[in-house]
C-alpha cells in the first residue's frame, strides 16, 4: 500500500494562501500528473507530500499513515528535481549511491544496484564522469537514477523535463512512461506542460490559484472539461471561445451567435453564455452550425495546417485542417461543426451540461 | 587562405589592443613592486647604511650570515610562524561556525551580518589601541571587571606577562580577522545549491553528513582561498604586535625585526637580507599551500 491521500490540505506563507483546501486520493502505482500555469501551487502542491514544505493546515496520509509531521526521510519517497540537485563534487556512480552508503547499505549490494539503474539508464558508460561533464539529458538520467537506486514506492518528480530542449523532453517522456511501467511506483509528477501531462498521466490533476480545477484522465479532460479553464489549458491549439446567447423554447434551447440561431438540446440554463471549439474540431465549409468568416493567416505544418479566421468582431479562431487547404489569406470562407463537439460555458465559466429537467 | 590571413591581422590587432590596456598596469606594478623588491634584495649583497644609502659595496652573502647567525631573528620566525599557524586556524574554525550560523534562515539574520563586520573595518592600529587600554593592568576593563566578578584581587600585566602576550595578540587578532573569514566563506556558502540539500534530505542523510560530505568538500576552495589570504596577512603581521607590546622579544615578528634592523641600527644590508628572507619565506610557504591544495583537490575529486 503506497497510496497517498490529501484531506483538505492549506499551505499559507504568512497571510497568503497557497493552497486552498485541496482533496485528493491518489491510489497505489497510479502515475497523477499536477499540471497549471506556473503560481498555481502544483510544485508547492508536490514538495508538501516530499515534506519540504510544512502543511498548514488539513491532513496527507502515505499508505494510510498520517505524515505531516514526519521528516521527509522517513516518508518512504525518492524524488527528481528540476535542477537534477546532483552533487557536484560527486561522480556518477557515487552520486547514484549515495543514500544506499547513507544508509549503511553493504558495498557489493549498492555496486549492484548501481550499475542495475545505470544500465537500465543507459548511463552505465559514464559512472566515472562528474556531473558538469554530462549534458542535461544525462543529468537527467542520473537524477532519475539516484532516485530509482533507492527502491521506493512512490516517486515524485518536479518539473524534471523543463531545462530540457525539445528533442530530448521527447525522449526523456518516452523513458519516464516506460520506467512508471517497469517499476510502477506511485508517482505524482508536476509540469506546466500539457503535453506531457497528457501523454504521461492515468489521472490529470489541473491546479488553478491554489486549488483543484478538475481532476480526471486525460481524455476525460479533453472530452469533458468542467470550466473555460481546464477547456482552454488542456490541448493544444488552445480551444476557441465566441460569446453566445442562451435561450430555452419549449424542449430546446436556442444558441445566439453572431446573429444567427443555432436549435440545441435542452440546456437548463438561459443567458450569456460562452461557447467553445476546438480547433480540431471545426471544419472549414460545413457542418451543423456554421459562421462566415475572412481567413488571416494559413500556417501550413506538413501533415496539417493552421488557419487563422476573422469571425467577426475583431474576433479571430483558428482551425485545424488536414493537409494544406487551398484558400489564401483575404478570401471568406464558412466555418463550422458539430453541435456535440461544442464546449458551452456559462457566466462563470462552469461548463453547461445538457439538462433533463 | 585570404580568410586566414584576415584572422591572423584581426587576431594580431586583438593582441595589440590587449597588450595597450595593460601597459600602464605593468608600468605601475614595476614601479610599486618588482623595483622595490629588486632594490632590495640588490642591497642585501651590500654594506650599504641608511644615513648614506648612495656608499656602499658589495658583500656578498655576509649580511645573510650575520642574518641567520642572529638567535633574534630565529627567535621571530618561530614568533611569527607559531602566531600564523594558531590565529589563522582559531579564526578559520570560528569563521566557518559563524558563517554556517549566519546562513541558517534565523531572523535578524541580515542585522548580524552587518555587526560582525564592525571590528573587521576598524584599523588594526586603532583596534590595537583600544585593546590594550582595555587590558590595561590598572585601569583597563578587563581586569576591572575580573576584580568585580572576584576572580583576581590584582590586576594581570596583560602585554607586558611574557606568557600571556602571545595569547593576547593572538586573542586580538581573532576578534579582529574573523569577520573576514566569515565573509569569504559565507559568500562561498551562499553559493550552494540548495536543492542538494533538499535531494539529500528525502534520501534520509544526516544533517551532520550533509556537512561533512556536502558542505565541507564544496566549501573547500572557498575556506582555501580565505586561509591563503589570512596566511599571507598573518606572515607579515606588524602592527598588533608593535602597538602592543613593541620591545618584547617574545612577540617580535619578522617583520618588526627587519623594521628594527633597518629603521633603528640604520643596517640596510642586512635590513634588507632580512626582508629578502620574509619574501622567501612567505613565497616558499604559498607554494607549499597551493601545491598541497592542488594535489588534495585531485586526489579528493574535489
Amino acid at each position: 500500500m503506497s497510496g497517498i491521500d490529501l484531506i483538505n490540505v492549506v499551505k499559507r506563507f504568512g497571510a497568503l494562501t497557497v493552497i486552498d483546501g485541496v482533496n485528493l486520493e491518489i491510489a497505489e502505482g497510479e502515475f497523477v500528473v499536477f499540471v497549471g500555469p506556473s503560481g498555481c501551487g502544483k510544485s508547492t502542491l508536490l514538495r508538501m507530500i516530499a515534506g519540504l514544505e510544512e502543511i498548514s493546515d488539513g491532513e496527507l496520509r502515505i499508505a494510510g499513515s498520517r505524515m505531516n509531521e514526519t521528516p521527509p526521510a522517513k516518508r518512504n519517497i525518492a524524488m527528481v528535481f528540476q535542477s537534477y540537485a546532483l552533487y557536484p563534487h560527486m561522480n556518477v556512480e557515487r552520486n547514484l549511491g549515495f543514500a544506499l552508503e547513507t544508509a549503511r547499505l553493504p558495498a557489493t549490494e549498492i555496486r549492484e544496484r548501481v550499475v542495475k539503474a545505470a544500465k537500465f539508464l543507459k548511463i552505465d558508460h559514464l559512472l566515472e564522469r562528474r556531473p558538469a561533464q554530462l549534458s542535461g539529458g544525462q543529468q537527467q538520467r542520473v537524477a532519475i537514477g539516484r532516485a530509482l537506486v533507492r527502491q521506493q514506492k512512490l516517486f515524485l518528480f518536479d518539473e524534471p523535463l523543463s531545462n530540457l530542449d525539445a528533442d530530448l523532453r521527447m525522449e526523456m517522456r518516452v523513458e519516464i512512461a516506460r520506467i512508471h511501467r517497469e517499476v510502477k511506483a506511485t508517482t505524482v509528477y508536476v509540469t506546466h506542460d500539457q503535453m506531457e501531462a497528457m501523454t504521461l498521466a492515468d489521472r490529470i490533476v489541473v491546479l488553478k490559484d491554489g486549488d483543484i480545477a478538475q481532476v480526471g484522465t486525460p481524455m476525460e479532460l479533453y472530452e469533458r472539461p468542467a470550466n473555460r479553464f481546464v477547456a482552454s489549458f488542456i490541448g493544444s491549439p488552445r480551444m476557441n471561445f465566441l460569446p453566445g446567447l442562451l435561450a430555452r423554447e419549449g424542449e430546446e434551447s436556442v444558441l445566439s451567435l453572431s446573429g444567427r440561431r443555432h436549435h440545441l438540446v435542452a440546456y437548463d440554463y438561459a443567458g450569456d453564455v460562452t461557447l467553445g471549439i476546438r480547433p480540431e474540431d471545426l471544419m472549414l465549409g460545413g457542418g451543423d452550425a456554421t459562421l462566415e468568416a475572412e481567413v488571416l493567416l494559413v500556417e501550413p505544418l506538413g501533415g496539417e495546417s493552421l488557419v487563422h479566421l476573422n469571425v467577426g468582431d475583431g474576433r479571430s479562431i483558428v482551425v485545424k485542417a488536414q493537409g494544406k487547404p487551398d484558400i489564401r489569406p483575404g478570401a471568406t470562407t464558412l466555418v463550422g461543426w458539430k453541435h456535440e463537439r461544442a464546449h458551452v460555458f456559462d457566466k462563470e465559466d462552469r461548463a453547461l451540461l445538457p439538462g433533463r429537467a | 587562405m585570404a580568410r586566414g590571413v584576415m584572422r591572423i591581422g584581426l587576431n594580431a590587432t586583438r593582441a595589440r589592443t590587449a597588450w595597450l590596456f595593460l601597459v600602464p598596469s605593468l608600468v605601475v606594478l614595476f614601479a610599486v613592486a618588482l623595483w622595490p623588491l629588486g632594490r632590495t634584495f640588490l642591497f642585501s649583497f651590500t654594506d650599504a647604511f641608511l644615513t648614506e644609502p648612495d656608499i656602499y659595496g658589495y658583500v656578498g652573502f655576509e649580511n645573510y650570515f650575520t642574518l641567520f647567525e642572529d638567535p633574534l631573528w630565529w627567535q621571530s620566525v618561530r614568533n611569527t610562524l607559531f602566531f600564523t599557524v594558531i590565529s589563522v586556524s582559531i579564526e578559520t574554525a570560528l569563521g566557518l561556525a559563524i558563517a554556517l550560523l549566519l546562513n541558517a534562515h534565523i531572523s535578524g539574520r541580515g542585522l548580524m551580518r552587518a555587526v560582525i563586520l564592525i571590528p573587521w573595518s576598524i584599523p588594526v592600529v586603532v583596534s590595537a589601541r583600544m585593546w590594550q587600554w582595555m587590558l590595561h593592568d590598572q585601569f583597563g576593563i578587563l581586569n576591572h571587571v575580573l576584580k568585580l566578578m572576584g576572580f583576581i584581587d590584582n590586576g594581570i600585566a596583560w602585554t607586558a606577562n611574557p606568557n600571556l602576550v602571545m595569547p593576547v595578540i593572538i586573542a586580538v587578532d581573532v576578534w579582529i580577522t574573523t569577520p573576514f573569514m566569515v565573509l569569504l566563506i559565507l559568500a562561498g556558502l551562499q553559493m550552494l545549491p540548495k536543492s542538494i540539500y533538499e535531494a539529500a534530505s528525502i534520501d534520509g542523510v544526516s544533517e551532520w553528513r550533509q556537512f561533512t560530505a556536502l558542505t565541507l568538500p564544496l566549501l573547500a576552495p572557498s575556506i582555501a582561498v580565505a586561509v591563503l589570504f589570512r596566511l599571507l596577512d598573518a606572515l607579515r603581521m606588524f602592527d598588533l604586535s608593535f602597538v602592543l607590546s613593541s620591545n618584547s622579544d617574545d612577540t617580535k615578528t619578522v617583520s618588526i625585526y627587519a623594521r628594527e634592523v633597518l629603521v633603528n641600527f640604520q643596517d640596510m644590508g642586512v635590513g634588507s637580507a632580512a626582508s629578502a628572507a620574509i619574501f622567501l619565506m612567505i613565497a616558499i610557504v604559498t607554494a607549499v599551500y597551493v601545491t598541497v591544495f592542488r594535489l588534495n583537490r585531485r586526489l579528493l575529486g574535489v
